[in-house]
């Protein structure tokens, strides 16, 4: 048994370095009463609300589900809270389908968020264990040894990060909620910028955000009397495997491979390139379009940089990738993955304003987190599947 | 809605202090006794779910660290709740409720040895009104049981009679810490 | 009281200051008293036989208990590696450096230290590396009584040797 679950609203806040003009509270109520303006609801109308972020640490707060159920509207009502690293904004969004498709609530919202700026996240990521040196550095000291040995594995052209974010950064300038704003962007300001964590750039990076994004889902009845069309969840899956094991292959993680396949097959995809119009899916740093393409099986193993090289992924190209800017132009790490999944609803809604795809009618949202471990992914349909 | 049972239960003995295991160390046994009672073979779990706080042990990513016990391998379909693990069981439940899902495994832990406990749970207020003026956790019990207690008529005794009736059922259990 | 608009308070600073406790098991108390004595100790998963280098306690893959030790030496190779040129609180190491990824001989599984005494610009993938540890009286159960990793000068590892491990 499972139901029809549709996204009948989504909110968005605008993603910034500090957003000292709001609260915690305050900047996930932007995100939850956008949302609920566009399904035409109110708080009152919700019957439960699940929040998704990353580590606590991020703001300082322990279990921040509790101080924002106020401002959720969630007094009384059944709220929860999941953490599952970086994919945390994709596996929250799959839990309210699941409330949906199991028949548990009929309107659920969902918010996830980070404040980073209320605390310091390079700390919060890298805190000092006694006994370890601290040699990694957050995320681009983790990640930049599996660029390096992607590039070296698969033979891409050196420049294939560059093109990947400056299609992104050319995007973000078409997304008035982007962080990363850069008007009349050129090739030479991403390949001239400064080398960070070799083979990792500057303008190839992902910011540190302040932002929230929520949703609300619902039954097939109830998105039938929605005031705008409803996307269609056709199909999620989650994959998890270790951090660090003999042997495993963290370039190209099997778990990613195995979640795409149980999706594709959930959701009746055979050929993703042909099938899918646009995708929206977790780059932090450039490589990882190419790297994800991959080990999404939308190319065969160690050509992912061919379609970036053709221009493929860019708006216009066969399978547009990111047309929001993506994670390298906003990244409050625990929205970050929902934000994939609404953009990816938006643009089968038809609602992605500058950046929208002409016609999408399929539309893939992606996350990952941790160690490249954790994966969770949904395809959305302009249909009821 | 579809029946879900609960076919099998380990925990380890809740002590003050484990001195020596880490996270891993004491999921592992727990976990394996759990599979060994259910008689559920490994790969017939669909989906695996844990709960679990960071402020805890004070260290970000706990549960990622704790996905090592479990075995994940070949890659399983897995999420955790920043919550008790009772929500874990909720979400294992739920998904059983609408996925092509036979078996599930929930595991949860926690060491409220590692920092200041009542401290800690502190981070669970207002932080820009209430976390800095450091209300313990005991003290805001305290708070609570005095409003309770105005409220309801009951007395100091009645509560004190609830901690008997719960240190006097623990002395047949023998996971449980304090008993008496 | 003034009816005069208030500006809004955009910043405040809570400190907090929590102090936690760390356990690192078992398994990684053998391997640091091993590090204390300058050797560097592998414990075998009980399952599937591989060897673990700074073991957790535990084989992830197949979660059963690393308890066998296995001889694992100082010497190893880098599966690949980061040039690091940006600063990082807490971090006091001169600008820039090598974080690499090195796969120790007898062990199956990587680890990231730093590596010296040659030019970030020489590093390579496959380079063979040995660990340069403290004086033997300063050597205490910490990572960091490996000051670093340094070439050994022997030929490069072909890639098919480690291309497993990236």
């Amino acid at each position: 048994m499972s139901n029809a679950c549709a996204i009948v609203g989504i909110g968005q806040t605008k993603y910034d370095t500090k957003r000292i003009d709001v609260s915690l509270a305050g900047l996930v109520r932007e995100a939850a009463v956008r949302a609920l303006e566009d399904a035409g609801l109110t708080f009152r109308d919700i019957d439960a609300v699940v929040l998704g972020k990353a580590p606590d640490t991020f703001e300082g707060v322990m279990m921040p589900e509790l101080y924002l159920a106020d401002a959720l509207g969630a007094l009384g009502k059944p709220m929860m809270r999941v953490h599952t690293a970086g994919s945390v904004g994709g596996s929250t969004a799959i839990v309210v389908a699941s409330l949906i498709q199991a028949g548990i609530h009929e309107r659920v919202l969902t918010v996830a968020f980070e404040k980073q700026s209320e605390s310091n996240a390079m700390w919060a990521l890298s805190p000092r264990i006694p006994l370890q040196p601290t040699v990694v550095f957050g995320a681009g000291g983790y990640f930049a040894p599996l660029i390096r040995a992607y590039i070296r594995r698969s033979g891409a052209p050196e420049n294939t990060g560059v093109l990947v974010a400056l299609k992104d950064r050319q995007n973000a300038n078409r997304n008035p909620f982007a962080h990363l704003q850069m008007p009349g962007v050129t090739y030479d300001d991403i390949a001239n910028s400064p080398m960070l964590w070799d083979p990792i750039r500057y303008h190839e990076t992902c910011p540190s955000s302040d932002g929230a994004v929520a949703m609300v889902m619902t039954t097939e009845s109830l998105a039938k009397k929605a005031p705008t069309r409803p996307a269609w969840v056709h199909a999620t899956a989650m994959r998890s495997e270790p951090t660090a094991f003999a042997g495993r292959d963290q370039v190209n993680p099997q778990a990613g491979k195995d979640c795409a396949k149980a999706l594709y097959a959930q959701a009746g995809i055979t050929d993703p390139m042909a099938q899918i119009d646009v995708a929206e899916i977790y780059v932090p740093f450039s490589w990882f379009e190419p790297m994800w393409l991959e080990n999404l099986g939308i190319t065969p193993e160690n050509e992912g940089w061919k379609p970036v090289q053709e221009g493929a992924t860019a708006l216009g190209g066969k399978l547009p990738i990111n047309c929001s800017g993506g994670v390298l132009s906003s990244n409050p790490i625990g929205a970050s993955g929902m934000i994939r999944f609404a953009e990816a609803a938006m643009q089968v809604r038809g609602q992605a304003g500058e950046h929208q795809v002409d016609g999408a009618k399929i539309a893939l949202g992606h996350a990952y987190g941790g160690g490249s471990q954790f994966f969770s992914m949904w395809i959305v349909g302009s249909e009821k599947p | 809605m579809r029946d879900v049972a609960i076919v099998s239960f380990a925990q380890s003995p809740s002590i003050r202090r484990e001195p020596a295991r880490n996270d891993v160390e004491m999921l592992m046994p727990v976990i394996a006794e759990a599979l060994e009672r259910s008689k559920v073979k490994r790969d017939r779990v669909g989906f695996w779910c844990s709960g679990s706080t960071d402020f805890l042990t004070g260290q970000p990513f706990s549960f990622v660290g704790a996905l090592d016990a479990v075995g994940a391998w070949p890659p399983i379909s897995e999420s955790h709740v920043e919550m008790d693990g009772a929500w874990a069981l909720y979400e294992a439940w739920i998904r059983m409720q609408h996925e092509n899902l036979d078996a599930a495994v929930v595991y949860a832990f926690g060491r409220s040895s590692l920092g200041p406990v009542p401290d800690v749970m502190c981070m669970q207020l207002d932080p820009y009104v209430l976390t800095p003026l450091w209300p313990d956790a005991v003290s805001l019990a305290a708070l609570q049981a005095r409003a309770y207690l105005e409220a309801s008529g009951k007395t100091e005794r009645d509560l004190a009679e609830v901690a008997i009736r719960n240190r006097r059922n623990a002395k047949a259990n023998p996971n449980a810490q304090v008993k008496g | 009281m003034s009816d005069a608009p208030k500006e809004i308070v955009k910043r405040i600073e809570t400190p907090i200051h929590l102090t936690f406790q760390f356990t690192p098991g078992v398994g990684a108390s053998r391997f640091l008293r091993g590090i204390a004595e300058g050797r560097i100790l592998g414990l075998r998963c009980t399952q599937c036989a591989k060897v673990y280098v700074s073991p957790r306690g535990s084989c992830p893959k197949c979660g059963a208990p690393t308890l066998d030790e296995a001889k694992v030496t100082d010497r190893g190779t880098i599966t690949s590696f980061s040039i690091v040129r940006v600063p990082s609180e807490g971090i006091d190491i001169e600008l820039p450096f090598v974080c690499a990824s090195i796969l120790l001989d007898g062990a199956d599984n990587t680890f990231y230290h730093v590596i010296r005494e040659v030019p970030v610009e020489d590093v390579r993938m496959g380079m063979r590396v040995e660990a340069v540890w403290v004086p033997r009286e300063e050597l205490r159960a910490s990572l960091e009584s490996i000051r670093h990793f340094k070439p050994t000068g022997e030929p490069d590892a072909p890639f098919d040797s480690y291309k497993e491990h990236l």
